[in-house]
C-alpha cells in the first residue's frame, strides 16, 4: 500500500522539492535485484524446472535517517513479503464495477486498459453483466390517498474485467492503482484465483511435477 | 397640500416657524426640514412649508455598484503546451475556469442550446477523469514497474499450470463506500483440486468420493471444497488445507469394518463373481462349439455398460447384438 503511494507522490507532477512530507524530501526506496530464481525455493533439479528463474521478487530498503521519526508506523511492514519468499501466482484475477452510471464505468474501463498494457498485465475478458433494476412503489401522501403513489428506481451496472498470468507483487500493484483511482459511486470485487502447490502429507500422482 | 392646510388651520405665521427652529437649533433638538422647504428658506422667496409628517420619497441619486477587479479565468493563461497533469494532478470536482475545454452538459431548455460549463451542476455532478490523462497514466505505471514482476516462463497454459500447482484457491476481496472497511464475505476462501494430481488407488478414490459427496464433480473431476466457518480467511485457508490432507489421509487407510460392504454398496457394477458372469459360464459350457473369446468379452463390456452407465437406447442395442452373437442368430 504504502510503496505506491510514495511512489505515485514523487513520481508525480509536482516539481522540484514539494514533493516532500513532514517537511524533508523523501528519498525513493532502493531496490535491490535478488539473486535469480529467489522467486521460488531453489531446488538442485533447477533443470527439471527451467522456467521459474525469471521471477524475481523486488526487496526494498529504507534511509531511516530521512524521514521524521514520530511518523514511522505507516512503514512497517506487517503485510509485506519477507525477503526471500516466494512470490505468489495467480492464474486468473477478475475485477467486477458495479456502478450507477455506464458512462463512468466505460471511462474507468478505458483507464484499467491503458493501465494494464503499460504494466503488460494480459487483459483476458470483458464482459457487460445485463443492468439490475429494483423498483419500488411508496404512497405519495403520508395520510390516506391510497391511489396516489410514487415509485423509485435504482440502476446498477456491471462491468466485469479479467486479467489472466500475474504475479502477487504485480497484483498488489496493480491493484492497488486501480483501486486508489476508482471512481466515486463504483463498487468493486476483486477474485483472485492463487495456484499452490499440493500440502506437505497429500502425496501427488504421476501427473504432478513436483 | 398639507402646509397650506396647517396654515389655515393652526394660523402659523412664518415668524412664529422660524423663531421655533431657532429654539430647537439652539437646544440641539432634531428637527427636519425638507429639501423643498430649506431651499425655499433660502431663497427667502417663498413661505417656508411646515412638514411635520414624513417625507414624501425623496429620489437618491442611483447606487452605483462597486465594480470588482475580476480575474479573468485560469484557462486564459495557460499555454498550449502545458503539462496537463500538473494543472489536475488528482480527482477534483469540475471546475470551469481551469479546464480549456468548451464541453456542455444536461438536458437544454425548450428553444435553449445545451447549458454550458459555466455553473454547470451535472458537470460537477459527476465524476470526471481529467487527472487520469493517457500521458499522466504512462508516467505513473512506469514509476510503478519497478514493483512488479514478470510470469514465470513454462506456466503459460492452464494444463501447464495444473501440473505443477495442482492447487488452486479462490478468495474474493470487496471495496465499496460504507460505514465499515470489512465486508464479512471476504472470509470465504474456496480450495479446487483435480483428483487426478492424488495419488489415489481405487478404493482411495471410492472412499473419498464417499467422503466429499456433492463437493466433487464428475465432469470434471475436481474436488471443491469451500471454508467459510471462521472469521479470517487466513484461518478458512488453513482449513482447506486441513481438511484435504485429513480427507487424502483417510481414505488411503482401510478400516476393519470395510470388508463388510456388500453387492448393494458398490458404487459400480463390478463383472466377476456376478450372476450374469455363473449364467454365461453356463451357457458356454451348453454350447457344443466353442464361443470366441472375443464374443465373451464383448458381452462382458456390455453388461457392465448397461449396469454402469444405464439402459439407454445404444446400450440396449448393443446388448441386444452381443447377444444375438453369442446364441449365434446373428
Amino acid at each position: 500500500m504504502r510503496k505506491v503511494a510514495s511512489v505515485l507522490m514523487m513520481a508525480g507532477n509536482i516539481q522540484g522539492a514539494a514533493g516532500s512530507i513532514f517537511g524533508r524530501c523523501v528519498v525513493p526506496r532502493k531496490l535491490v535485484r535478488s539473486t535469480p530464481a529467489c522467486g521460488f525455493r531453489i531446488s538442485e533439479k533447477l533443470s527439471a524446472i527451467p522456467l521459474l528463474r525469471s521471477s524475481l521478487l523486488p526487496q526494498r530498503t529504507l534511509s531511516p535517517k530521512l524521514f521524521h521519526t514520530a511518523s514511522l508506523s505507516y512503514l512497517s511492514a506487517s503485510d509485506d513479503l519477507a525477503v526471500g519468499e516466494p512470490d505468489k501466482l495467480y492464474s486468473l484475477v477478475e475485477v467486477e464495477c458495479r456502478g450507477h452510471d455506464t458512462a463512468v464505468l466505460r471511462s474507468y474501463l478505458t483507464f484499467v486498459s491503458s493501465a494494464a498494457s503499460h504494466l503488460n498485465v494480459s487483459l483476458e475478458e470483458i464482459l457487460w453483466p445485463k443492468k439490475h433494476i429494483h423498483r419500488w412503489t411508496l404512497l405519495k401522501s403520508v395520510h390516506i390517498h391510497k391511489h396516489h403513489r410514487v415509485q423509485y428506481e435504482v440502476r446498477t451496472h456491471f462491468l466485469i474485467m479479467k486479467f489472466a498470468r500475474l504475479t502477487g507483487s504485480t497484483t498488489d500493484t496493480f491493484l492497488e492503482y486501480i483501486q486508489r483511482n476508482l471512481p466515486e459511486g463504483v463498487a468493486m470485487k476483486v477474485t483472485k484465483h492463487e495456484l499452490h502447490r499440493l500440502p506437505e502429507h497429500v502425496k501427488p500422482s504421476s501427473e504432478v511435477i513436483v | 397640500d398639507i402646509e397650506d392646510k396647517m396654515l389655515k388651520l393652526g394660523g402659523v405665521t412664518p415668524r412664529l416657524y422660524s423663531q421655533v427652529l431657532r429654539l430647537a437649533a439652539s437646544c440641539n433638538i432634531h428637527t427636519t426640514l425638507s429639501t423643498f422647504s430649506e431651499l425655499k428658506a433660502e431663497e427667502n422667496e417663498e413661505f417656508r412649508t411646515l412638514e411635520l409628517r414624513s417625507k414624501k420619497f425623496v429620489r437618491q441619486p442611483a447606487r452605483v455598484m462597486k465594480s470588482h477587479n475580476v480575474v479573468p479565468p485560469r484557462y486564459k493563461r495557460q499555454k498550449v503546451d502545458q503539462d496537463w497533469g500538473n494543472v489536475w494532478p488528482a480527482a477534483r470536482t469540475f471546475h470551469p475556469a481551469s479546464v480549456p475545454l468548451p464541453v456542455r452538459q444536461g438536458y437544454p431548455a425548450s428553444g435553449q442550446v445545451t447549458p454550458d460549463k459555466w455553473g454547470n451542476a451535472e458537470l460537477m455532478k459527476i465524476p470526471n477523469f481529467l487527472h487520469l490523462t493517457p500521458p499522466v497514466i504512462k508516467r505513473q505505471c512506469e514509476a510503478l514497474k519497478k514493483f512488479c514482476t514478470p510470469w514465470p516462463s513454462g506456466i503459460e497454459t492452464a494444463a501447464e499450470q495444473e501440473k505443477y500447482f495442482p492447487v488452486m484457491v479462490s478468495k474474493s476481496t470487496y471495496l465499496h463506500s460504507s460505514p465499515t472497511l470489512r465486508d464479512q464475505k471476504a472470509r470465504i476462501v474456496t480450495l479446487r483440486v483435480s483428483l487426478k494430481s492424488l495419488d489415489l488407488d481405487d478404493h482411495g478414490r471410492d472412499k473419498l468420493l464417499r467422503l466429499v459427496k456433492n463437493r466433487h464433480d464428475p465432469t470434471t473431476d475436481c474436488l471443491t471444497i469451500v471454508a467459510d466457518r471462521c472469521p479470517l480467511s487466513q484461518q478458512n485457508y488453513d482449513y482447506c488445507f486441513y481438511l484435504l490432507t485429513v480427507l487424502y489421509n483417510e481414505s488411503m487407510k482401510t478400516e476393519p469394518w470395510e470388508h463388510e460392504k456388500e453387492v448393494a454398496d458398490r458404487e459400480r457394477y463390478i463383472w466377476e463373481g456376478s450372476p450374469s458372469q455363473a449364467a454365461l459360464q453356463a451357457i458356454i459350457d451348453s454350447n457344443e462349439d466353442s464361443t470366441p473369446e472375443e464374443v465373451i468379452e464383448e458381452y462382458k463390456k456390455v453388461v457392465i455398460d448397461l449396469h454402469n452407465e444405464g439402459e439407454d437406447e445404444p446400450t440396449l442395442s448393443r446388448y441386444r447384438d452381443s447377444v444375438m452373437k453369442l446364441v449365434g442368430l446373428a
